[in-house]
């Protein structure tokens, strides 16, 4: 069974098209990449999924659980994390802080017991700390636990943004152009590291631009085009594709 | 601060409020800081709702008032002691509290300090316009003191158990509960909500309940502060419990410092006390404040107690260097 | 039916004050993103320093329109260009606790300077309440109607017609494209919160002889006109004047049928309830942030 089902999905921004009739079914444990030229839909399909903005048409399954109408704090919980294009750190938070903000939903501790400092809310605190210093090792950023966010270099922020992300336990993890920003070094390192993460059972979904990057990471691909499907596939079937060739050589020329 | 220095501070703070009456205060004095403690307390949960959650609330003393009427009332009309009257005065302060916090949700900005300040003007109406629950323009006059322990509680000079004590203990218990929310979950969650809010909900964050949260913990604060504040004064009336009351707590606040409860102390003794040395220009009071407020907000805005702890750290590692440079 | 005329022409003469005091909000609005807190209490210090004006000074009428204007401009471009406008550079807050601190700062002005009592402000032209045709209407309520109607033609005048006006309008809406065509943003800004002001000053004259002239009215009267600009969408001139007028009637009816202690609560609950329903609409400043 897919993790997560699209149907139909549409969405218009008071009367532009965003999205149209886009369908699509991730499989558990794959690496989806999404492609496709600016403007093509791509960061407004990870809204709807991640419910930050409501589809206007469609329906989203996760699971077997439908998405449509979740607010974003309890898709979260029902397991399916987001990055950002450009990171969106909590600036006035330490580094190891900005994670323990993600490991809250998996805190046992309540508003009551925290008023008065109970036994649980300091050993919940405790946990909480130790699962995102776990974390932080696991993007190679334990070193910067205690900098403040906004010392981070732009590599390390989005570093920081996926550890935030995986330490909310997703299932399905949604990459905004986790590359953007990143010298070739990098991106390598990030190869390895995006893989690991699927080794651990996460399914991934990945905005990106550097096709290369995108066919030596991904199982499959779906390019959209002006909101629309065009092509969906493998990919070296969809490199192959003409319509796709069409689009991206539009793109280039236009 | 961690552990035994914190246990420390509070232990020390316990005894410093029940030894301060009677360290030489004029029982005059002790009726001025008895009043400070009482509006600390209400500058305290604003400080959370516009300092912490970044929610600004024009209306607080709305719920300074809810406190106040029905402590008083309870206690005369229904003869209720004064802790349950208190403990639901405070109840029904932080339920009208949750309903302006949801309503709250749909506003930011320069519309939610509107809609807080019309809040605030629809209930001093109520007070004034409901005579059977407010006692209306004449307000409720001969509230009692308060037995505890079976002495009464007040600030006369026989008194072992006074109001003041009252005040403080309550501004301090207040201080305390939000001190460990701020230093764990709360704290940061709020911290967050206020940098990114999108960040936060898309990491599992419930900004709605958060907010709502922030709102019910500062209405129960003030609610708790009018409660004492009736068996202090032992007269309540509308013309208390308007908007220049809540942009006074608002002065008390910005002044202090935002989000630190050690701000509110600051700007509720600031207000308090200091205009008690200068009487012979009261009138000139709340100009001097409002000019005071608009030079922290250009200058200072985190306050004086944002000073004070910066210039603090400043001399802190200026000494550390030295030490280092003669070792 | 005589009562129901009645109620509405001083519905309406009350309602014309409301709009010029929102048509402040309006400006300094869209000028400057800032909604003036101090507004309410800027049109209270108008009225006062026109008592002084009239009284002490012994100037005529229709100089101390003109003085109380000028002097009340100069006050509000001085408040945006030392205070308010260093604070907006800020975050919203500190807008916000600025415009408060002004607030503030001219309502105790008038208590300390003039007097807190409430003072009575003589009429344009006596107290004599005309007959028509079976309603009976103060003199007052006629130039009350009469002096907003050629305000807001000036104003209509003003801002389409004149090479100004038109500036001032491109600033507030444009300011990138405003300052690449050689219009200087900023002393828009001033003009449109010296016109703001001034507006101010000529409400609060207009609307003394009714009510009085002191301080205790500026909350009242920043919340009326803020109520007026919100209900026709303050980002649009002739909304805020139909807001003002449709606000006044709504009062006077409420006085009329209803009781007068109540009349305040149900402006303020209308401004909750209209902002409730349309939280964006109306300023569209809470656009969600792009994604």
């Amino acid at each position: 069974m897919s993790i997560l089902e699209v149907e139909d999905l549409s969405k218009n921004f008071g009367g532009i098209l965003a999205l149209l009739d886009v369908s699509f079914e991730v499989e558990p444990g794959s690496i989806f990449g999404v492609i496709g030229p600016n403007g093509a839909g791509k960061t407004t399909l990870f809204n709807c999924i991640s419910g930050l903005e409501p589809p206007t048409r469609g329906r989203m399954r996760f699971k077997g659980a439908a998405l449509e109408g979740m607010p974003p704090h309890r898709i979260v919980r029902k397991g399916i994390a987001r990055t950002f294009q450009t990171a969106r750190l909590f600036l006035h938070l330490s580094v190891l802080q900005n994670v323990m903000v993600a490991r809250h939903i998996h805190s046992r501790s309540t508003i009551l017991y925290d008023l008065v400092r109970l036994p649980r809310a300091r050993r919940e605190e405790q946990a909480c700390r130790d699962d995102a210093l776990k974390y932080l090792e696991m993007v190679g950023l334990l070193d910067l636990a205690d900098k403040s966010a906004d010392q981070l270099t732009l590599s390390q922020a989005r570093h920081l943004e996926f550890a935030r992300a995986l330490a909310t336990e997703p299932k399905l993890l949604l990459l905004d152009e986790p590359c953007a920003g990143m010298d070739e070094r990098e991106r390598e390192a990030l190869l390895d590291l995006l893989t690991g993460i699927q080794r651990l059972g996460v399914t991934l979904m990945v905005i990106e631009h550097d096709i290369e990057f995108v066919v030596n990471l991904c199982t499959d691909l779906l390019v959209l085009n002006f909101g629309s499907p065009i092509a969906r596939g493998r990919p070296e079937e969809v490199q192959r594709d003409e319509t796709v060739l069409a689009a991206y050589l539009g793109d280039e020329l236009g | 601060m961690e552990g035994a220095k914190r246990t420390a501070f509070w232990i020390g703070m316990t005894f410093v409020i029940a030894a301060a009456p009677f360290l030489g205060m004029e029982a005059y004095t002790v009726q001025i800081f008895t009043l400070a403690g009482i509006y600390a307390t209400v500058a305290l949960g604003l400080s959370l709702v516009l300092g912490n959650a970044g929610q600004i609330s024009l209306g607080q003393a709305a719920f300074f008032g809810i406190g106040a009427y029905v402590t008083a009332q309870l206690m005369l009309k229904v003869g209720l002691s004064f802790v349950v009257a208190l403990a639901a005065g405070g109840c029904l302060a932080g339920v009208v509290g949750i309903s302006l916090g949801y309503l709250a949700l749909r506003f930011q900005g320069h519309y939610l300090a509107m809609v807080t300040l019309c809040f605030g003007l629809i209930m001093q109406i109520f007070f004034l316009q409901v005579p059977a629950l407010t006692g209306g323009a004449a307000g409720i006059t001969d509230i009692p003191s308060p037995q505890l322990f079976g002495s009464a509680v007040d600030n006369s000079p026989g008194s072992w158990c006074k109001t003041f004590h009252l005040a403080w203990f309550l501004f301090l218990g207040m201080a305390w509960f939000l001190s460990n929310l701020l230093s764990l979950q709360t704290g940061r969650a709020l911290a967050a909500l206020r940098d990114n809010p999108i960040a936060a909900e898309s990491l599992g964050l419930n900004v709605s309940k958060h907010k709502v949260q922030a709102f019910a913990i500062s209405a129960v604060l003030a609610g708790l502060a009018g409660g004492v504040y009736c068996v202090h004064t032992h007269y309540i009336g509308p013309e208390i419990f308007g908007v220049g009351a809540s942009l006074e707590f608002l002065i008390m606040v910005v002044v202090g410092g935002l989000g630190r409860p050690m701000g509110a102390v600051a700007g509720a003794l600031l207000l308090t006390v200091i205009p008690e040395f200068i009487r012979a220009y009261e009138e000139y009071r709340l100009l001097i404040f409002s000019m005071v407020l608009m030079a922290v907000v250009l200058v200072a805005p985190e306050g004086l107690w944002g000073l004070v702890t910066a210039v603090y750290r400043r001399i802190k590692s200026a000494f550390s260097r030295e030490s280092e440079t003669s070792e | 039916m005589t009562d129901l005329f009645q109620f509405l022409v001083s519905g309406l003469s009350i309602g014309s004050i409301y709009a010029l005091v929102g048509l402040g909000y309006y400006l300094v609005f869209i000028s400057s993103r800032v909604i003036n807190f101090a507004h309410g209490a800027l049109v209270q210090l108008g009225g006062v320093i026109a008592l002084s004006l009239l009284v002490s000074w012994q100037l005529s009428y229709a100089s101390v329109f003109l003085v109380a204007m000028f002097i009340m401009a100069a006050v509000g471009i001085l408040f945006d260009r030392l205070l308010v406008g260093p604070a907006r550079r800020g975050d919203v807050l500190s807008g916000i606790l600025m415009t408060i601190g002004g607030f503030i700062f001219f309502e105790q002005a008038i208590y300390v300077f003039w007097t807190k009592d409430e003072l009575m402000f003589p009429s344009i032209s006596g107290e004599q309440p005309l007959d028509l045709m079976g309603v009976m209407v103060v003199p007052q309520a006629i130039w009350i109607l009469g002096i907003t109607l050629l305000i807001l033609a000036i104003l209509w005048l003003f801002f389409s017609r004149s090479l100004l006006g038109s500036a001032m309008m491109a600033a507030a809406e444009k300011p990138e494209a405003a300052l690449l065509m050689g219009i200087n943003v900023r002393s828009m800004t001033s003009l449109a919160w010296g016109l703001a002001t001034g507006l101010a000053a000529v409400a609060g004259i207009l609307i003394a002889p009714i009510t009085f002239a002191g301080g205790s009215l500026s909350t009242e009267m920043g919340i009326k006109g803020f109520v007026a600009a919100i209900l026709g969408g303050i980002t649009r001139a002739q909304g805020v004047v139909v807001g003002g007028l449709l606000l006044g009637v709504i009062e006077a009816l409420t006085t009329g049928y209803v009781s007068s202690g109540w009349k305040d609560a149900i402006s303020f609950t209308l401004l909750i309830v209209i902002l409730a329903a349309r939280p964006q609409g109306l300023l569209g400043t809470t656009q969600r942030e792009k994604v």
